[in-house]
């Protein structure tokens, strides 16, 4: 399994874009109201920041994944339990991911098949991407997609042209202050946690010194996507309308109409939607089974694909409702510590890191 | 090759995927479809709610010479407690599964619009079939049902033909629900929505006439709880929506001082500049209408063909044209329902203020001073200059 630089880019802006807009527009222009889009600003640097540790600490091992430099960092027994709260993060996320797209399917479009249909016919999509392609496969796909994801993005962007009005952004910080503007950051931040599956994928690189560049223009191109999608709901709804609207950036593509022909194009959307689904939900899946694998030192790393999926599929299921998916999990304090925890370990673990390879005494 | 136990999951992926493949059991085909192009709803008694569908019948609906005298629709209502009740009975009416992804225009009776729109709006806002694009429009003088049963001459449909009433009367004839959303919703805004009026009750002797029975009749004014608390009729509505920004055209009659006649001049290019200031413990806003004009009708002896009589016309109608906006705008702030930006204003000039302010915003609304500007520049006075019909010495240089 070998990926190339400009896989790694398209998996990066596959991940983070499509469910960011979705679902992070809403908490965030409740909090900041019309400068949201400074709080996106302010996530997206965020995310930068992160992918720099994310790759700073790989680099320190190229050759390894995150769970084997860990261990190789901080000793067998040390690197295998302080690693558990990934584990924990990425099945929860996993199963997250899976109930908010079918969620979103089903609101969108199938409103009357059951949830669970939905969440099955994904999985299995997704576990035959796995399972037949491993990580190659999914990052095969991500390029394919990729292009068409943005291409609908700035489609959109240019369709609703004809309805915004900038006023709705004035006045620029006055209403919300910088406590405000910090919180409405919270939820895409909150999102980046992708950004630290990543540290499991570098390693399968071709050529690790496109690792930098790709990244970075990775994050800061679905950074921009995403700023762009805030500016132009509240320049469509105002300040007050998306924060009670499950998916503002949906609404605004049902809003577009060009000269009473262009008309109902949301359809467009939720199917280019799904395929980003498809490949955040199956690049989750691989790496929960990969690092499992890796964790319990096991070889055939695609038996636990049987395990694994269940697991997330029985954990998608355990919210009642779509208020508790959209906003509870986001406001709830467990995965947000989770988040602070996985930064703070690898910030760590390239501390430490550094340290014995300049000490040659314990190379 | 890979070894046999690894196609073992995939035959297995492969049959499970023939489960899906067994056609669209859940299909929606347009044929079987009932077609909604409009809806109306109203109050009939306390906590009663009326609803009332217009459906496309599209076999009458094409265009040429087979088109049928017939009406291209049919209308079902029914009653409940509310808009969810009464639509459920008028499910029981229908052959059908009904579809409305393609309503243009929500109709409002005016009994449910004093009594609020909170129970509607909601139910408009949660339906995922619903877009925000449809237009919401209030009707005076008669029930939705008999409406929504009137035709159009030009329009099969009539619900297409209220929107596009007010685009051809310069109004802009974006009524969304998103807007009225937007104010109901805004610290600073009261939702207003255009009212269309049934002119005639459908009756014996009225049948005969081919007058359309509809007329765009002017605005409504609702309060921050979407009730309706109060009328503009169409001659100030036009006024209103200058002042908010919203209008393209307008044709105004000046009055002459010492001519027995009147000027009429259509205004093109309209603008509206609201500055906001802060005065003690009142607000004051100085409105400033812009706009390009051209002289359409000329029942004065003026020769408009001398540059010092347009200039006349033209200071004639600021103060006259002024003086009527200001009237409207005292008229509308006893009701502290902001319809004319003057919050949006105020906020964007001065934010920090704002915060202090915006809790009493109604009551600031309502004894806010107002002064009214105008720059309107008339520029064209058509084909002639003075008068054709005048005599010579009758005409005034």
């Amino acid at each position: 399994m070998k990926i190339s630089g400009l896989q790694l880019f398209w998996l990066i802006v596959n991940i983070i874009t499509g469910l960011g807009i979705l679902f992070t527009l809403s908490p965030a222009i409740a909090e900041a109201k019309q400068d949201a889009w400074i709080s996106i600003t302010l996530a997206g640097i965020i995310g930068l920041c992160m992918m720099f540790l994310a790759i700073k600490v790989s680099l320190l091992y190229p050759k390894q994944t995150f769970i084997q430099y860990s261990q190789t960092i901080l000793g067998r027994w040390l690197g295998k339990i302080l690693v558990f709260p990934y584990f924990m993060m990425w099945y929860s996320v996993s199963g997250i991911i899976l109930r908010n797209s079918t969620e979103f399917i089903y609101v969108a479009l199938f409103n009357e098949t059951p949830l669970i249909v939905l969440s099955i016919v994904m999985l299995i999509l997704a576990i035959y991407v796995v399972y037949t392609g491993g990580l190659e496969g999914i990052a095969r796909c991500s390029e394919l997609i990729g292009p068409f994801i943005v291409l609908m993005l700035l489609g959109t962007f240019v369709l609703s042209l004809n309805q915004l009005d900038w006023q709705q952004l004035t006045p620029v910080y006055a209403d919300s202050g910088w406590k405000s503007i910090l919180k409405g950051a919270t939820p895409l931040v909150a999102f980046y946690g992708d950004i630290i599956l990543f540290v499991m994928v570098f390693c399968f690189l071709t050529d690790i010194r496109q690792v930098f560049i790709r990244s970075m223009w990775g994050i800061a191109v679905s950074s921009i996507l995403t700023i762009v999608a805030t500016a132009m709901v509240i320049m469509t709804f105002g300040p007050t309308l998306p924060s009670r609207m499950w998916f503002p950036f949906l609404s605004m593509t049902r809003f577009i109409s060009v000269l009473g022909f262009i008309e109902n194009v949301d359809i467009f959307v939720v199917i280019i939607w799904m395929f980003s689904v498809f490949i955040k939900l199956s690049l989750y899946l691989f790496v929960t089974i990969y690092g499992t694998a890796q964790w319990l030192n096991m070889k055939d790393w695609k038996k636990l694909i049987w395990i694994v999926v269940p697991i997330v599929f029985l954990y998608s299921l355990l919210p009642r409702n779509i208020a508790e998916v959209a906003v509870n999990f986001q406001q709830s304090l467990i995965p947000r510590a989770l988040l602070i925890y996985v930064c703070v370990f690898l910030l760590l673990l390239w501390i430490v890191g550094l340290i014995r390879q300049k000490d040659p005494a314990r190379r | 090759m890979k070894p046999i136990h690894f196609r073992i999951p995939i035959l297995l992926l492969l049959l499970l995927l023939l489960l899906l493949t067994t056609g669209c059991w859940d299909r929606k085909e347009l044929d079987d479809q009932a077609i909604i192009t409009a809806w109306g709803f109203d109050l009939i008694e306390d906590e009663m709610y009326t609803g009332t569908a217009q459906f496309a019948i599209p076999s009458k609906l094409g265009v040429g010479e087979g088109k049928s005298q017939d009406k291209a629709f049919f209308t079902i209502s029914g009653n409940g407690k509310n808009m969810y009740d009464a639509s459920k009975n008028m499910r029981l009416k229908l052959s059908r599964p009904w579809f409305e992804g393609h309503s243009g225009v929500v109709l409002i009776g005016e009994r449910l619009a004093k009594h609020g729109l909170a129970n509607i709006l909601d139910e408009l806002g949660r339906d995922p079939t619903v877009r925000l694009r449809r237009d919401i429009i209030v009707l005076r003088g008669g029930s939705v049902q008999d409406f929504l049963e009137l035709t159009y001459p030009l329009e099969s449909l009539s619900a297409h033909a209220i929107v596009s009433m007010h685009e051809t009367a310069g109004l802009n004839a974006n009524h969304t629900l998103r807007n009225f959303y937007m104010a109901a919703e805004s610290e600073e805004s009261s939702p207003f929505l255009p009212v269309i009026e049934m002119t005639d009750r459908s009756s014996e002797e009225s049948s005969k006439l081919t007058d359309p029975k509809m007329k765009l009749w002017g605005f409504a004014i609702f309060n921050k709880d979407s009730q309706l608390v109060g009328y503009l009729p169409m001659n100030k509505g036009y006024y209103q929506q200058w002042v908010k920004g919203l209008l393209k055209s307008i044709i105004v009659t000046v009055d002459i001082p010492g001519e027995k006649g009147n000027v009429v001049v259509e205004a093109n290019h309209l603008k509206s500049k609201i500055v906001a200031s802060p005065r003690g413990t009142k607000v004051h806003f100085n409105v400033t209408l812009s706009g390009k004009g051209n002289i359409r009708e000329n029942n004065t002896r003026l020769d408009l063909g001398v540059s010092k009589n347009i200039a006349l016309v033209q200071n004639e109608l600021h103060t006259q044209v002024g003086t009527y906006v200001h009237q409207i705008i005292k008229k509308v702030q006893p009701l502290g329902t902001d319809i004319f930006g003057f919050g949006e204003a105020f906020h964007r000039q001065h934010p920090y203020q704002w915060n202090m302010l915006k809790k009493e915003w109604p009551e600031k609304f309502a004894e806010a001073e107002v002064s009214v500007s105008m720059n309107l520049q008339i520029q064209e006075t058509g084909l002639t200059g003075a008068p054709y019909i005048l005599k010579n010495r009758e005409i005034k240089k």
